[in-house]
């Protein structure tokens, strides 16, 4: 069985675990791996869902009946976008089940009682993470990692309850999440994420979870639902992912291809490695990285992208995106 | 059942009181406006719904809930607050009771979410479902109210939990026997001068529910009594026997006599011990010419042996042994082993010597080396330990005895009328009762066995489960944690039955 970690190494993990989603961000524009920078601004997203969480106590849920797989309803709201592609969010969550009350012997048998035990938890998290975009050839993507705190309310109650019988506490809670999104229609994209939560001492006191010494009423969960995004990382085809100081509209796209047809072609010379996209949308993957000093032709402009023709050794002259800030034109 | 008769009764009460205090649906500043129709308060689907809750054991009436607006909530606020319910609210499914709504529909199938929703509109001031508060269950019995010890351990809410115990669930009382039979039988009887065959009357011991009394068995000596035509005849000569079963089982909720705590399981009498007429009636039928003394009594360990295997052997899951001395018996040992080893839990009263050397007793010092069985003390009606309640490690929980006091603070229960069982007497005769109010942990042994049958009865099957149950709830007492004198505690039958929760 899992062992909960520690408040201290949960926290250490969750950071570590951004801190190194960032990390291979920030290297991203420099290399060919699938995870692309983001491009899109600020955003928020909405976003809930149904799941099943399987919790860490399992001894003492299957001692009074609980079951083993809790469906709980979640949903929340994103700031995304914000420095390196971090993000904040507030997210909710409840769950409740009714099982049994039991007598454990000594052995870990449980006696059921035929005494109902309803127990109920909502969560209420504090979130920061990482948000990032991922194109497949088949299936483009966009991901994130988190974790942070909430506040638990847990009860718990039973007939035949006397004075200070039934429960009713809120505690501490730690988690640590994961979750892609799949765009379907923008701005709607199915979410599937996992969660593990800890919480520490609200088990463990009493109950079938004293016998069995199990403390944290937390576990994995698995939710499944929709998000609604406006802004922020994205990965459309069309403008997904426009630089950030350029109008992310039809009007805007216009006036730059007339303005690069209006232009007169020109060369230019790569200053430093650099990826070449197939569309100006840096979320993607480079068709290549054009090492300094290529020389290449130069087509229209889009704001901060530049169209360009470069060498390719096995396939020829190719088209495609670069940043303008890697291209020194050379003349006509 | 009574208690059925009492629910009906109150669904027909509050039936009757909704018919005259029905009110107007409308808000207090808003009668005579959209909600204006009188409440039918007659609603015969409500007392369908208190008993379907009563049958379920819901806590609440289903498809009911109860709702207080906030003062400065309109009418029109509140009409719309009510369609969160997605139930029609009109005047005949609502009334107001004061200032709060009662609404009843079909449509709200699951009242506390609905009063969850409520309770989440701004206009509302608090919503809840129509709860049932449930009457502690005290018997009827009349003479309930001089059992102290039963409202010592608050049985009544452990009555709630689990009233009386399954009749599937075999509680075998190794004692001096029930009387279980009711004919008139001849016995040849020494009368001073020469044997005389006098009628000797029985009458099932009243106050029992003898639909749940197993007719029993005889040790005495190695066999009991029977009819020519082959009819066994168990009686009580002593009062001993029936008072620890009326403890356990007596017939409760009949209007008359005394309650026991398992009074829903199935008694097993297995006589193992003797007074008078036991062997005066013995001896006359063996042609022996004279008196036995007439304090003689007794209970022969082949006997006691004998009837914890056959209780084992046949189906007891609970046996109670108001019975000790301070010999060692290794062979009741192994039958207590035995008995545990069949599934049977075992409670036997610790001793009554302590002021008499406080000698260990056996087989209550076995019970320390065997998981399942119990070694019981007993306290007085101030729940301190009784004085003569013999203590020592083995003595591993308590439970009323009685004495130290007044007659009023023994334990109470019938026995066969004392008078009709007199040594003077030409012939005893056991068809008539009293009541009687002993001392001792002979009478603690029985509440530890009757809480395990009801603990048997609520689905906890293991001897030693049922053991470590009683232990892991008794409410201690004297010196923190466990003593000699009082064991772990008291044993608390409510806290028990109601078992664990997941945290708490």
């Amino acid at each position: 069985m899992l062992r909960p970690l520690s408040p201290p190494s949960f926290l250490i993990g969750v950071v570590v675990l951004i801190g190194l989603t960032a990390t291979v961000h920030a290297q991203d524009s420099r290399s060919a791996t699938p995870i692309a920078p983001q491009s899109g601004g600020i955003g928020f997203d909405i976003f809930g869902g149904a799941g099943a969480t399987w919790p860490a106590a399992t001894k003492s849920f299957k001692a009074v009946d609980l079951g083993s797989t809790l469906i709980d309803f979640s949903g929340g709201a994103r700031v995304t976008g914000l420095w390196s592609g971090m993000f904040v969010q507030f997210s909710g969550a409840r769950w409740g089940d009714t099982g049994e009350r039991a007598f454990v012997d000594a052995d870990g048998t449980a006696f059921p009682l035929g005494i109902p035990l309803e127990v109920k938890a909502t969560f209420l998290d504090g979130t920061v993470g990482f948000k990032g975009a991922v194109t497949h050839a088949s299936m483009p993507y966009l991901f994130y990692v988190g974790g942070g705190a909430g506040v638990v309310r847990y009860s718990e109650s039973s007939p035949f309850a006397e004075a200070g019988d039934d429960l009713e506490v809120k505690k501490l809670s730690y988690h640590a999440l994961a979750g892609v999104e799949v765009p379907i229609v923008r701005p709607l994209a199915v979410v599937v994420e996992t969660r593990y939560r800890y919480i520490p001492d609200l088990l463990g006191d009493g109950g079938v979870s004293a016998v069995f010494d199990e403390d944290s009423l937390g576990g994995f969960n698995l939710t499944v639902g929709l998000r609604i995004g406006f802004g922020g990382p994205s990965i459309s085809r069309r403008r997904s992912a426009p630089a950030p100081s350029q109008p992310d509209t039809a009007a805007a796209d216009a006036r730059a291809e007339a303005q690069a047809a209006t232009e007169p072609r020109s060369e230019g010379v790569i200053l430093e490695a650099a990826p070449v996209y197939i569309y100006p949308d840096a979320s993607r993957i480079p068709l290549k990285i054009l090492e300094i000093g290529t020389r290449i032709r130069l087509l229209q402009q889009r704001g901060d992208w530049q169209e360009i023709q470069f060498p390719d050794r096995q396939l020829g002259p190719r088209t495609g995106w670069i940043q303008k800030r890697f291209v020194r034109p050379i003349g006509k | 059942m009574s208690i059925k008769k009492h629910c009906f009764a109150l669904a027909i009460a509050v039936a009757l009181v909704a018919a005259h205090v029905g009110g107007l649906w409308t808000a207090p500043a808003a009668r005579a406006q959209e909600f204006e129709t009188a409440i039918a308060a007659r609603d015969p689907g409500r007392l369908q719904s208190l008993l379907t809750a009563i049958e379920q054991g819901l806590p609440y009436v289903p498809g009911e809930v109860l709702v207080r607006f906030k003062p400065q909530a309109l009418p029109s606020q509140q009409a719309s607050v009510l369609r969160v319910l997605r139930a029609e609210v009109k005047a005949e499914n609502s009334r107001w009771i004061g200032e709060v709504l009662h609404i009843r529909s079909a449509d709200i199938t699951d009242p506390e979410h609905a009063a969850f929703l409520l309770r989440n509109q701004p206009e509302v001031l608090y919503a809840q479902p129509n709860y049932l508060i449930h009457h502690k269950t005290v018997p009827n019995d009349s003479s309930f109210s001089v059992q102290w010890n039963f409202q010592a351990l608050n049985l009544p809410t452990a009555w709630d939990i689990n009233p009386g115990g399954r009749s599937d669930v075999l509680v075998a009382v190794i004692d001096s026997g029930l009387t279980t039979f009711d004919t008139t039988v001849g016995f040849r009887i020494w009368d001073g001068r020469a044997f005389r065959v006098l009628g000797v009357p029985f009458a099932k011991m009243a106050d029992f529910d003898h639909t749940r009394v197993k007719v029993g068995h005889e040790f005495l000596l190695g066999g009991g009594w029977s009819t020519s035509g082959g009819a066994p005849i168990l009686f009580d000569a002593v009062g001993h026997g029936t008072h620890v079963a009326g403890t356990i089982a007596q017939q409760t909720n009949n209007n008359q006599g005394f309650a026991g705590i398992a009074y829903g399981t199935t008694l097993l009498p297995l006589k193992v011990c003797f007074g008078y007429w036991d062997l005066q009636l013995l001896f006359g039928d063996e042609g022996v010419p004279g008196f036995v003394p007439p304090d003689a009594e007794g209970c022969s360990s082949d006997g006691i042996v004998e009837a914890i295997r056959y209780a084992a052997d046949n189906g007891a899951k609970i046996i109670n042994m108001s019975l000790g001395g301070p010999d060692e018996n290794p062979a009741e040992r192994d039958a207590l082993q035995y008995a545990v080893s069949k599934g049977a839990f075992i409670s036997i009263a610790a001793g009554n010597e302590a002021q008499e050397g406080n000698p260990t007793i056996y087989p209550a010092a076995f019970a320390e080396s065997i998981d399942g069985v119990m070694a019981v003390g007993a306290v007085n009606r101030r729940l301190t330990r009784a004085s003569y309640s013999t203590f020592g490690s083995y003595v591993e929980i308590v439970a009323p005895g009685g004495g130290d006091g007044p007659e009023a603070d023994n334990i109470w229960q019938m026995i066969p009328l004392q008078a009709d069982l007199s040594p003077f007497l030409l012939a005893p005769r056991f068809d008539r009762s009293q009541t009687a109010g002993f001392a001792g942990t002979s009478m603690a042994a029985p509440h530890i066995a009757g809480v395990a049958a009801l603990l048997y009865s609520q689905g906890v099957t293991r001897p030693a489960a049922i053991e470590q149950a009683l232990k892991r709830f008794a409410r201690d007492l004297g010196p923190k944690g466990r003593d000699d004198e009082y064991g772990v505690g008291l044993v608390d039958p409510r806290s028990t039955l109601r078992g664990l929760g997941l945290a708490r």
